[in-house]
């Protein structure tokens, strides 16, 4: 610890989440143990075939003390003096209008409770959330982060220290399932449209193009959606969840191989899993396997630990306030904030 | 009785500690795009300097528009949270009741209006009532400064116009016959006219529990508006 340290008396921390479309609010105790998790999906959007800012904002503000209020009382504490070591809440990157509702809530909690607020990177709060589970990670880590916003491949070190080995060239990961399942006639979110239509597919009936297998740790999804949309034209007899299963299978196979290189590469002992496309049990099952074969643990948590969530900002608080002390009560928000590298 | 106010529904923001009786601390400063970041440390130098404190508040007094809509929410979302945690309920102001009640003795008839963005203003018409105070005649509208000065010329009687969303038109008003503007100083809602509102409603327990407490948004996202019109047209081929 150095001299920003920051006491922490009995560990309970508040994570508020707001940054796109989930009204997201835990506490947490010593970073590692949700006593709750309350997580409100806006389903607005769904008409919309994809999140739109004026109305998420809308919804969180409409939204967020409700959540807070069962979030403090699921976890057994009382609204008028939980008794909180620090809020932590997201300040970005995300969606501006909808970061603010959060930031805001925040602070008018601070004030109310006299408690400190912690801000905290989405992106980190996402690598936070293996901290949740029962068994812990071994570091170093490759841990694979694939939501409709994101798809990179972080090492993780410890804690703190790391290193973005590759990223989406184009759409996340998240995004090309929505654009894949819109041509295809399923509604929005579409991870887990296609995920329900491949089921009952298979997965070898097209092999789809797999991109930049040239060693490097980077993605390309916009060849595979492309292709995906091409043969789709071409063979209008085909089996919607074959096409499905197929697309879903070669997303999976590259995530996974590049996730296993990289861990290699760079001699991480574990992979890990984060973001909302890791809710997809295919890439879960297979990412578990992969790892198991190759003798590296493998860190695959809860879905809605995957999916955005208060918790795992409350555990990157934690983290954040025990090594840099409070936020300013200053704070914004910041709607292009990317992870620090330091490595 | 204690009430802290909050008003983030302009480019303006205003906060203010009021013990009833007793003038108010008000803190207000222009700077649109850092509304987030000036409405904490605003409130704690106002408890610092007044040397009250969140636990003596009996409610919280905000401002919930129509208005900036980003603005508000930020407001909004601090005072319903800090109420929500103190166990206190709110008093909901509108930002045009605001801007009226600071001409509420005028004998002419009163518009308030506030910058809506995208070339509109959001509106309202009062009226003074025997007895102090200034009763609201309209519904809040939105509509372009062009179709707004129609309604006014319309009315055939001198009007007082006060607010922003005038001053910023203030050409297209101008031309108007039997109108005047109320000065710049009452262009933003005051915070002390929140509190003249605020007091008598609180002391009369017309509170609202914050987790009730909601934008006035008046128009609804674009995008919604879109949407709709994209349906409805979908049906008509
Ligand atoms: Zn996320």
């Amino acid at each position: 610890m150095g001299l920003n340290s920051y006491p922490v008396a009995n560990g309970l921390i508040l994570g508020i989440e707001t940054s796109c479309d989930e009204t997201a609010v835990a506490v947490v105790k010593d970073g590692t143990t949700a006593l709750s998790s309350i997580i409100r999906s806006q389903e607005i959007h769904a008409d919309f075939g994809g999140v739109v800012p004026e109305l998420a904002g809308r919804e969180h503000e409409k939204r967020i003390l409700t959540v807070i209020k069962q979030a403090i009382g699921e976890a057994g504490l009382e609204m008028h003096r939980p008794k909180l070591e620090a809020i932590a809440v997201t300040i970005g990157p995300g969606l501006a209008g909808a970061l603010m509702v959060g930031v805001a809530a925040a602070k008018g909690l601070s004030l109310a409770w006299d408690v400190p607020v912690v801000g905290v990177n989405h992106l980190e709060g996402h690598l936070f959330a293996v901290r949740l589970e029962a068994e812990p990670i071994i570091y170093p880590a490759v841990m694979l982060l694939v939501s409709g916003g994101h798809t990179m491949l972080v090492l993780v070190e410890k804690p703190g220290r790391y290193r973005i080995v590759g990223q989406s060239l184009d759409d996340a990961a998240g995004e090309a399932f929505d654009k894949v399942a819109r041509f295809l006639g399923l509604s929005y979110p579409g991870g887990p449209e296609i995920e329900r239509e491949a089921e009952f597919g298979d997965p070898a009936f097209v092999r789809f193009p797999r991109a930049l297998r040239d060693g490097s740790f980077n993605f390309s999804f916009s060849g595979l959606k492309t292709a995906v949309v091409t043969f789709a034209k071409k063979n209008p007899q085909v089996d919607i969840a074959d096409i499905a299963a197929s697309f879903q299978e070669a997303v999976v196979e590259i995530l996974v191989e590049k996730t296993m290189n990289a861990a290699k590469e760079f001699g991480a002992k574990s992979v890990a899993l984060a973001g909302g496309v890791g809710a997809n049990t295919r890439l879960r099952t297979v990412l578990a396997e992969r790892a198991h074969e190759l003798g590296l643990g493998a860190c695959v948590p809860s879905r809605s630990n995957c999916t955005d969530n208060g918790a795992m900002i409350a555990a990157a608080g934690a983290f954040r306030l025990e090594n840099f002390g409070p936020s300013d009560l200053s704070i914004g928000a910041y709607p292009s904030l990317h992870l620090e590298e330091s490595i | 009785m204690i009430l802290l106010g909050i008003d983030t529904a302009t480019e303006m923001t205003s906060l203010g500690l009021c013990r009833y009786g007793e003038p108010p601390w008000t803190v207000s400063l222009a700077n649109p795009k850092h509304q987030l970041e000036l409405i904490g440390v605003m409130a704690e130098q106002l408890f610092e300097n007044s040397g009250m404190t969140s636990s003596q508040l009996s409610a919280v007094a905000v401002d919930v528009g129509p208005g900036l809509f980003t603005g508000l929410r930020v407001g909004i979302s601090f005072a319903k949270s800090l109420a929500g945690a103190l166990g206190i309920p709110i008093v909901p102001v509108t930002s045009l009741d605001i801007l009226a009640f600071s001409q509420r003795n005028c004998p002419k008839t009163v518009v308030s209006a506030v910058d809506a963005r995208r070339g509109e203003v959001f509106y309202a018409t009062y009226r003074k009532v025997p007895g102090g105070g200034i009763a609201r005649l309209s519904d809040y509208a939105a509509g372009s400064p062009e179709a707004v000065a129609t309604e006014i010329e319309s009315l055939g009687e001198p009007v007082l116009m006060v607010g922003q969303g005038f001053l910023r038109y203030k050409d297209t008003f101008s031309t108007l016959s039997q109108v005047h503007f109320a000065g710049s100083a009452v262009a933003y809602p005051l915070i002390h006219m929140l509190f003249e509102i605020a007091f008598p409603l609180a002391f009369s327990e017309e509170f609202v529990p914050a987790e009730a407490v909601d934008v006035v948004y008046i128009r609804d996202a674009d995008a919604r508006v879109n949407f709709e019109v994209r349906q409805a047209l979908r049906k008509d081929r």
